[in-house]
């Protein structure tokens, strides 16, 4: 208990560290800990009954630790939503709660009906003498090598996949908008968001321009540099009678783009 | 599950533990190594093949589609092999084969979109999603999809890993949905197992289930569906066990466990719990009708304890469901055209510039994947009605009331071919239904195949009629998986991810049209109608919460602006327009751009550029929003748009 404990801490202390990997591996394993501790907690209590043995292999145990993990997880949030908010802590000390409790309840019912690790009991069972010939071992090698090869195969898959996705599966573009607000101010000008967003998957310049259609006069040209991603939004005034149009120029490709705002009358 | 001897396979279920090496027979032990060797690793050639060609789709390189269909033979392919092989079978060995079925199958889906979501139905859950952790509290609105927030256990544990964990939606969505997807299989397997058959009727029952039309796609999404399965098939499997109870202790408890996952089902999806609730419904009427009385006050208090609890749920929480429900009956009928229909008309001068003059159809699937998978659903279809007709030596399976609930459950298999036969407009339905449905088809098949074929062990040494059971059986079974995983969804024009294609189902869903969707969701006002077409109207839905007109296409098909498009504009209350320039280029792979298109089987050229050019020439019409090839008029400045435009 002491170690699943420590385990625990070890956990909620990952979870502090800012790496999203660490902290979604720190995640997964505080949640399947949850799962895994409620399938113990249910097998405890099931265990004096007459039932005949229903064994779990390791697989079973990993789906229903998965299953029990998703279940806890609902039940926690229908009660975090009456009684509190879905926020980080609420959920971390919600399922520290919980495995705490798990591990009181199996300590609780004790040691008596122990699903040990079949691993142990196989070893166990399998252990033969020194000398024998080693088709077992053939068999180990065999796995090991299996396990090798199929982890070149995936990691490759992914790798590809990845790889592929970021290189190839996107497109080069930059979105321009001009959209009326919704409430307008209470005055002559109308209020419009300008906004451009870099999504060229490089840093990009531009020109923009603005200017009214009605009469053909330039109101402002203004150089823009945009790194990979990002966004740029300004609030602007115009009169609604005469209109507003922006044009963005990109610097290198010379690629146009226009949006307007039509005279109203 | 077998009465004799002989039927099924040699199995040996002392050994728990799924690595386990306590095979008294060494050879066996070598042997089973063996077949496990080559299985994951034919398997894993296939997931990366797979992987391998869709990147080469994507890089627009040639071999692609080559590479696909090598990677879905092996990965569908592979445990058939591993089936038909003699050896002692053990109870790890099924469950060991049904996780590699699960798991090569969710990286084949994982492989086609690992950065991105790219189903429409996603967005959809990634924003219910997004509304739980911006807010803190389920339950929030989701214009684009009504009931997701009301059935929100995906979205609760998948906000839990993303709040948990500094994950994104995408990211702790794919882990959930990777486990849920795995689950089912194994899970599949479980309840045949639990119902006594032979661990290799388990590991045929998982390879039927995972042939269905939507299983690798469809259930390895971030959809509530994928998240519901699992716990649908959890439940079915303690109902099993609270049924063959010896003690009514282990029936409370397994009866309690049951409840549990079936809430779970209940409060994650609304059709998968009504057919859960259906099922035992069937299971109850079954005992009954065979006076088994113990077996059904089981069955029918936990059935009654769980149809309230969905009354409840959908009752009081998601109301909606009802309406959202009602598309079934416009799947399976049909529906009379609404008044605004009759303002969406293509030009003279468009059809004129597009047609032919002849009909045009649209890729189809392949005769060869129609044909395998037709004659994979007629093995199935075969199998089921010799099982009711011929009740086959070595079964018990009409001797016993849960597994005859079983058959009765997977004889809807049937009734769904026939709807599929007269509804062609209901394929999507089918499908999604036809997952449910081999759940209790696949267990039922699962078993009597293995019962009528002799052991594998035996047969290889065997008479020539003997051999020849194995061989169909090997046959069988192939086509079932083979034929069920090429021919199964995504559509055939959407197989590989790359090129973007206009109206080409997931190959539509691209960066811009997510970046439009986006944009919309944080520049337009909600309750906005406009109109698009089809792939970017069910896309940008979903992202934004915008309604899209089903009335599209009269705006897009004609050279000018007409006195009609105006009445279409005001009756349709269409407020934005989305413009891409893609259909003036490209031909729309599944037959038509838009919703309702009255140019649908006549387009043999792409729509002439004039059709939105025009847009910029309408009075008052502002042009909010350019991308380079994506442009969104707003309308509500032009003289053809009213206030009071409602939809």
């Amino acid at each position: 208990m002491v170690a699943v404990l420590a385990m625990v801490g070890a956990t909620l202390l990952a979870l502090l560290v800012a790496n999203p990997i660490v902290t979604g591996l720190a995640a997964l394993v505080l949640v399947g800990m949850m799962g895994y501790e409620a399938l113990l907690v249910v097998r405890r209590i099931c265990g004096p009954t007459r039932e005949p043995r229903w064994p779990l292999t390791v697989l079973e145990r990993a789906i229903f630790a998965s299953l029990l993990s998703g279940a806890l997880l609902i039940a926690i949030a229908l009660v975090l939503n009456l009684v509190n908010s879905l926020t980080r802590a609420s959920w971390l000390w919600s399922i520290w709660i919980v495995v705490a409790s798990e591990l009181g309840i199996v300590e609780f019912f004790g040691s008596r009906h122990s699903i040990e690790p079949a691993a142990a009991k196989v070893e166990r069972v399998v252990a033969e003498p020194q000398d024998a010939p080693s088709p077992k071992m053939l068999s180990m090698t065999m796995t090991a090598v299996t396990i090798v090869v199929v982890l070149l195969l995936g990691s490759a898959a992914v790798v590809i996949s990845l790889d592929s996705a970021t290189t190839h599966d996107r497109e080069s573009f930059t979105q321009l908008w001009l959209v009326p607000s919704m409430v307008q101010p209470a005055s002559t000008l109308d209020a419009a968001q300008l906004g451009v967003a870099n999504d060229e998957g490089h840093a990009t310049s531009y020109v923009l321009t603005l200017a009214v259609p009605r009469t053909g006069a330039l109101l402002s040209v203004r150089p823009l540099h945009l790194s990979s991603g990002q966004k740029w939004v300004i609030p602007v005034r115009y009169d609604g009678a005469n209109g507003i149009k922006a044009t963005l120029i990109t610097i290198g490709t010379y690629g146009t783009q226009q949006v307007e705002i039509k005279p109203t009358s | 599950m077998s009465d004799r001897p002989d039927a099924g396979c040699d199995v040996a279920h002392d050994d728990p533990n799924i690595f386990g090496s306590t095979v008294h027979d060494r050879g066996a032990s070598f042997a089973m190594a063996l077949d496990t060797a080559w299985t994951a690793v034919a398997m894993a050639l296939g997931v990366s093949l797979l992987a391998f060609g869709y990147s080469r789709s994507r890089s627009a390189s040639s071999g692609a589609l080559a590479c696909y269909v090598v990677g879905e033979v092996l990965i569908a392919g592979t445990p058939v092999l591993f089936i038909l092989r003699p050896r002692k079978w053990r109870r790890e060995q099924s469950l060991w084969l049904t996780f590699a079925i699960g798991l090569s199958s969710f990286a084949a889906c994982w492989t086609y979109s690992p950065t991105r979501l790219r189903f429409e139905d996603e967005f959809q859950h990634a924003r219910t999603a997004q509304s739980i952790l911006v807010t803190h509290h389920l339950f929030g609105p989701n214009t684009s999809l009504a009931v997701s927030p009301r059935f929100p256990g995906l979205e609760i544990v998948t906000t839990a890993l993303a709040n948990l964990g500094h994950l994104s939606v995408f990211a702790s969505g794919t882990i959930v949905s990777g486990i849920c997807h795995v689950a089912m299989v194994m899970l599949c397997a479980m309840v045949a197992l639990e119902l006594g058959g032979s661990p290799r009727a388990a590991a045929i029952a998982a390879v039927i289930f995972a042939s269905g039309f939507d299983f690798q796609f469809f259930l390895s999404y971030f959809a509530y569906q994928t998240f519901a399965m699992p716990f649908m098939i959890a439940t079915l499997l303690m109902v099993v066990k609270m049924a063959k109870a010896n003690s009514a202790r282990a029936a409370v408890l397994f009866g309690i466990a049951g409840a549990c996952f079936g809430a779970v089902t209940v409060m994650s999806h609304h059709v998968t719990s009504y057919a859960l609730i259906g099922f035992l419904v069937v299971m109850v009427v079954v005992s009954a009708l065979r006076g088994e009385a113990k077996l059904r006050n089981r069955l029918g208090g936990l059935g009654l304890i769980l149809a309230v609890f969905t009354g409840v749920w959908t009752g009081i929480v998601a109301p909606r469901t009802f309406s959202y429900l009602k598309q079934i009956k416009v799947f399976l009928l049909g529906v009379s055209p609404p008044a605004v229909a009759k303002y969406s008309t293509a030009s003279a001068t468009v059809r004129l510039a597009t047609s032919k003059g002849l009909p045009v159809g649209v890729p189809a699937t392949p005769l060869v994947l129609r044909a395998l998978s037709d004659l994979g659903a007629l093995f199935i279809v075969g199998a089921l009605v010799f099982l009711v007709a011929a009740r086959p030596r070595g079964t018990r399976v009409l001797g016993d009331a849960l597994l005859t609930s079983f058959v009765i459950g997977g004889l809807g298999y049937l009734a769904f071919a026939l709807v599929a036969l007269a509804a062609p407009g209901a394929d999507q339905l089918v499908a999604r239904g036809e997952a449910l449905i081999l759940i209790p088809a696949g267990v039922v098949v699962g078993i009597v195949l293995d019962a009528v074929t002799p052991s594998t062990v035996r047969t290889l040494g065997g008479s020539l009629v003997m051999r020849s059971h194995s061989v169909g059986l090997g046959v069988a079974i192939g086509i079932i998986a083979v034929g069920g995983t090429l021919a199964g969804w995504p559509s055939i024009i959407a197989k590989l991810p790359a090129p973007y294609q206009v109206a080409g189902f997931e190959s539509s869903t691209d960066q811009r049209t997510v970046a439009v969707g986006t944009w919309a969701l944080h520049a337009l006002p909600p309750q906005a109608i406009f109109a698009a077409t089809l792939r970017e109207s069910l896309i940008v839905q979903a992202i934004s919460g915008l309604s899209p007109t089903q009335y599209p296409a009269g705006l897009f098909e004609s050279e000018r602006f007409r006195p009609i498009d105006a009445m279409l504009v005001q009756h349709a209350g269409i407020t934005y327009v989305i413009a891409d320039e893609r259909i003036t280029k490209q031909l729309p792979e599944e037959g038509s751009y838009f919703a309702h298109d009255p140019l649908q089987g006549h387009l043999a050229k792409p729509l002439p550029p004039q059709v939105l050019t025009k847009f910029a020439s309408i009075p008052g019409v502002d042009r909010i929003y350019d991308d380079g090839v994506i442009v969104v008029y707003r309308l509500t400045n032009s003289p053809y748009w009213h206030p009071t435009s409602t939809k």
